[in-house]
């Protein structure tokens, strides 16, 4: 700002280093006074309910501004006349003009660095929005015991209480212990593996006395997955879908394949079932898929996914998780 | 009503256990004789149409269950 008026004051027949020192002279105080249009940008906000207004005292204050320049030009060029010699007077309208440019080029940047950081301060805002819903979501996606799997077990407790008063008292341990661990899982953000595999373990362990050998269960376990973290509660809810409605339509049960494998950088965790090709869908099936496949969604976003894959006979469900 | 005209019933469930525990919480009704056991809809169809019970306790969420309402309707 300082070198374009020492330029124009030197094209208008002043010396270079004159025109250099009443370019800084000037223009560092008024530079001060350009910084004030900031406070002006943030207590006019320009919202078109009071634009015109708002543009007026804009323009009023540029003007002001330029005035109040031009006449503390006027009195250093009367103050120290052998400086100036008389050249700055000459100036006076240029230098008006100059004045109210710069305060107003001042302005708009104000205005530009207001808007630019509402917009950042929207942006983080929308974003704590997007977090707090997706916690939101966890919370409501959170397992929660399946209200038929308790009831099943309680009347196999109840049956067993007289006749194997033995395996009702280990049934009731097997109960207590998938509650205690579910609940203890289902509090944390992630947990391995194998503390995933430990709960499914115990559910199958209850499942394994309601339906005695109607229900085998094969594993193909990678150990170098073992230690890998996931998000609790994904794959006992797998399990529990494919002895819900696969096993449990089947006279003659059937076997639940797990396999748990790594690749480069993601996890692969599929459950296989049979199912009985007459059987209608029964009620309730699907939901507890779409809860993982939600809950996917929130620890993952799109780097994860399920694949079902389905056919007369079986029954296959995948979750692809980034590791 | 004596022991003899006592209701004649089957119990259908896919689940040993809970068989085992109807049969037991029927014990204590005399007037109930249970003639059957079957663990799946189409056992339970064949025993209804062989036995003619006068009562059917039947888990429709079974193996079959549903499908054997009709046919042992029409029975």
């Amino acid at each position: 700002m300082a070198a374009l008026l020492a330029v124009v004051l030197n094209l208008r027949g002043s010396p270079w280093i004159e025109a250099l020192a009443l370019g800084l002279g000037l223009c560092l105080p008024y530079a001060l006074v350009c910084g004030s249009s900031y406070y002006m940008a943030r207590a006019m906000p320009l919202k078109s309910v009071r634009l015109l207004q708002v543009l007026t005292s804009l323009v009023g204050a540029s003007a002001l501004a330029g005035a109040l320049w031009v006449s503390a030009a006027n009195s250093l060029s009367l103050l120290l006349p052998a400086v100036t010699g008389g050249r700055l007077i000459a100036q006076l309208w240029l230098l008006y003009g100059l004045g109210v440019a710069y305060f107003v080029l001042s302005l708009v940047y104000h205005y530009l660095i207001l808007a630019m950081e509402e917009t950042r301060r929207v942006e983080v805002r929308e974003q704590e929005a997007r977090v707090l819903t997706r916690e939101a979501e966890l919370r409501a996606l959170k397992f929660q015991v399946n209200p038929h799997f308790l009831f099943n077990s309680l009347n196999a407790i109840a049956a067993l209480t007289m006749a194997e008063p033995e395996q009702a008292r280990r049934m009731c341990q097997l109960l207590s212990s998938f509650l205690r661990t579910s609940l203890r899982l289902g509090d944390r953000d992630a947990v391995t593996l194998k503390e995933e595999l430990g709960l499914v373990r115990s559910y199958l362990d209850i499942e394994l006395v309601r339906f005695s050998d109607r229900l085998t269960v094969e594993q193909t376990l990678a150990e170098n997955c073992l230690d890998l973290k996931v998000p609790p509660l994904l794959l006992q809810p797998l399990i529990e879908n494919a002895v819900k409605h696969g096993i449990g339509t089947l006279p003659d049960g059937g076997t639940i394949t797990l396999a748990v494998a790594r690749e480069s950088d993601r996890l692969r965790l599929s459950v296989e079932n049979p199912l009985d090709p007459d059987e209608p869908a029964r009620p309730g099936s699907g939901r507890g898929l779409q809860i993982v496949e939600e809950r996917l969604g929130a620890f993952y976003g799109q780097e994860a996914r399920m694949v079902i894959d389905k056919n007369q006979q079986r029954f296959r469900v995948e979750l692809i998780i980034p590791i | 009503m004596s022991v003899l005209d006592a209701m004649r019933a089957i119990i259908v469930d896919d689940e040993k256990l809970a068989r085992q525990y109807l049969r037991e919480l029927l014990r204590q009704h005399p007037q109930i004789e249970v003639l059957a056991e079957c663990k799946n809809g189409f056992e339970a169809v064949k025993a209804v149409a062989d036995t003619q019970p006068d009562l059917l306790f039947l888990d429709i969420q079974m193996p079959g269950g549903r499908q054997s309402e009709r046919p042992i309707n029409d029975n």
